[in-house]
């Protein structure tokens, strides 16, 4: 017989205990190591997805805070530009200020020293001739020139205006006496037609006080009160001299528009 | 040769090696290699999963019992289309049992106790309960037994038969292979000493290692069997579930 039934049942127990020592040996522990492995391999991939996507963020975040750095510093550029471009903008408008301010200063006394001096030219020629007339006519006056004076005078009292003559009727009819200055002296006869006329004027008796001004060079003149009658070479003069200045004052003037419109015009071509 | 010294050449069964008897009691040379067999493997088991490491570094030990038994259990994983936990001890034993015998046959004065009808009638004896007793785990006693009388109850002693046969083929086969395998290098070695029995040595190393997977795979497919239909009732009802799921999605 080839089977042996003691021999089998122990193999059958020993079958059965291989199988539990096998279990408890090796499988058990054997599964469990690979499980665990597989557990920590896949928390090990778990970990390093995490850890990627962290980087990911992260990067991100860098990238943006990179970006916000170069928007910002760009601002700030284009802030300092627009400050320096305001700065450099008030410096030369300062500084033309300056330049045109002295410039102008430059030029008012420029304007000025050059009326002066144009008035000064003005004066000493209007002085000079009428100083020149001055003498000429002093050297001229003479007794008949006197006489031819006097009637000037008297001719320019009767073609008096109505208020002038008022006035002087005025002070003829006041107590006081009238000075009437001539720049020769006055005969009688003279004195007396004077009187007449003036007494024609008033329509009574005159009373005048007669004086010599030889400064008057030629004809005479009655002071009212706040007026002047009068007929003398001296105020010729004057009036020739007040005249000559105006005129020369006008010209002065206009040139002196002329220079100061030349510079300006200089000034723009500059800038342009 | 020492096995030749231990056994006799006319000697089929190591279980007629009796080294110790008391009334029906007897260690024989069955039992005792068997115990060799036992040792072996629980010490190497103890050895390499002493120092069990999960992290990156493996022994060289433990990366080959590994290898050994991920790919039992994808074999099981393969046969049983699930979870090979409840299987492996039992189908991973026979088959890690039956390959070191065979494989210790290279070492002279090894008698392999799976050259003994006793040893592979045992281990058969233990698949021909294990089938049910999963059988009956997976789908309880009634579903089970149903299966005997299906298509009809005529099929009844057929399918008893059929139980009954394919142990007593798995045993024999077994049996017979490495018994013969070891009674031709034997008696080769008488007739030619020199070369040729290493050829069939080598042989019955390939021999063993087959017949190790074939009565490994075997069991597995009986007890895959029995236990499957409830497997495919349970498939059924996830199809439907996850079809159902996918509708609504």
């Amino acid at each position: 017989m080839l089977i042996d039934w003691f021999t089998v049942a122990a193999q059958v127990v020993n079958f059965l205990i291989l199988i539990w020592l096998l279990k408890r040996f090796l499988y058990d522990r054997i599964i469990k190591a690979i499980d665990e492995r597989e557990t920590s391999i896949a928390g090990r991939f778990e970990e390093a997805e995490a850890r990627e996507e962290k980087a990911r963020q992260s990067v991100q975040e860098l990238a943006a805070k990179k970006e916000d750095l170069e928007a910002e510093s760009l601002k700030i550029l284009e802030q300092v530009k627009q400050e320096a471009d305001q700065r450099r903008e008030e410096l030369v408008a300062r500084a033309k200020e300056d330049v045109e301010g002295r410039r102008s200063a430059w030029q008012e006394s420029l304007e000025r020293d050059r009326q002066a001096l144009a008035g000064d030219l003005a004066r000493l020629a209007a002085q000079g001739a009428a100083g020149m007339a001055r003498q000429a006519l002093e050297e001229l006056a003479d007794a008949d020139l006197d006489q031819r004076a006097l009637e000037v005078f008297l001719n320019k009292l009767q073609g008096l205006d109505d208020s002038a003559r008022r006035e002087l009727q005025d002070a003829l009819s006041a107590s006081t006496a009238l000075a009437v200055r001539s720049a020769f002296e006055l005969d009688q006869a003279q004195r007396d037609r004077l009187r007449q006329a003036l007494a024609g004027l008033s329509g009574g008796e005159v009373n005048l006080e007669f004086e010599h001004a030889p400064d008057l060079l030629l004809g005479l003149e009655i002071r009212l009160p706040g007026r002047k009658l009068a007929w003398s070479l001296e105020e010729y003069l004057r009036e020739m001299g007040q005249q000559v200045e105006q005129r020369l004052e006008r010209s002065l003037r206009s040139i002196a528009g002329e220079a100061r419109e030349a510079p300006q015009e200089q000034a723009e071509e500059s800038r342009v | 040769m020492d096995s030749l010294d231990l056994m006799g050449i006319k000697d089929i069964s190591p279980d007629a090696l009796i080294f110790w008897h008391w009334q029906w009691v007897k260690i024989n040379a069955t039992i005792v290699y068997t115990w060799i067999a036992m040792f072996l493997l629980t010490l190497g088991a103890w050895l390499a999963t002493r120092h069990l490491q999960s992290g990156r570094k493996l022994s060289r030990w433990q990366n080959f019992l590994e290898v050994v038994v991920q790919t039992m259990r994808n074999q099981i994983r393969d046969i049983a289309h699930g979870d090979p936990a409840p299987f492996l001890p039992f189908v991973g034993s026979l088959f890690l049992f039956i390959a070191l015998s065979n494989l210790l046959t290279i070492i002279p004065g090894w008698v392999p106790p799976t050259g003994s009808l006793s040893t592979t009638a045992a281990l058969a004896l233990c698949v021909l309960v294990g089938v049910p007793a999963y059988g009956i785990q997976s789908q309880g006693v009634k579903n089970y037994l149903g299966q005997y009388v299906k298509p009809s109850i005529i099929m009844l002693p057929m399918n008893i038969l059929g139980e009954l046969s394919r142990t007593l083929a798995l045993a024999v086969r077994l049996f017979g292979n490495i018994m013969s395998g070891s009674k031709i290098a034997a008696i080769l070695l008488a007739i030619t000493p020199i070369i040729f029995p290493v050829v069939m040595q080598a042989l019955g190393l390939l021999t063993g290692m087959i017949q190790a997977y074939i009565f490994a795979v075997l069991a597995m497919v009986y007890i895959a069997s029995a236990v499957r239909i409830q497997k495919q009732r349970e498939q059924k009802a996830q199809d439907e579930a996850l079809a159902k799921g996918d509708d609504n999605g």
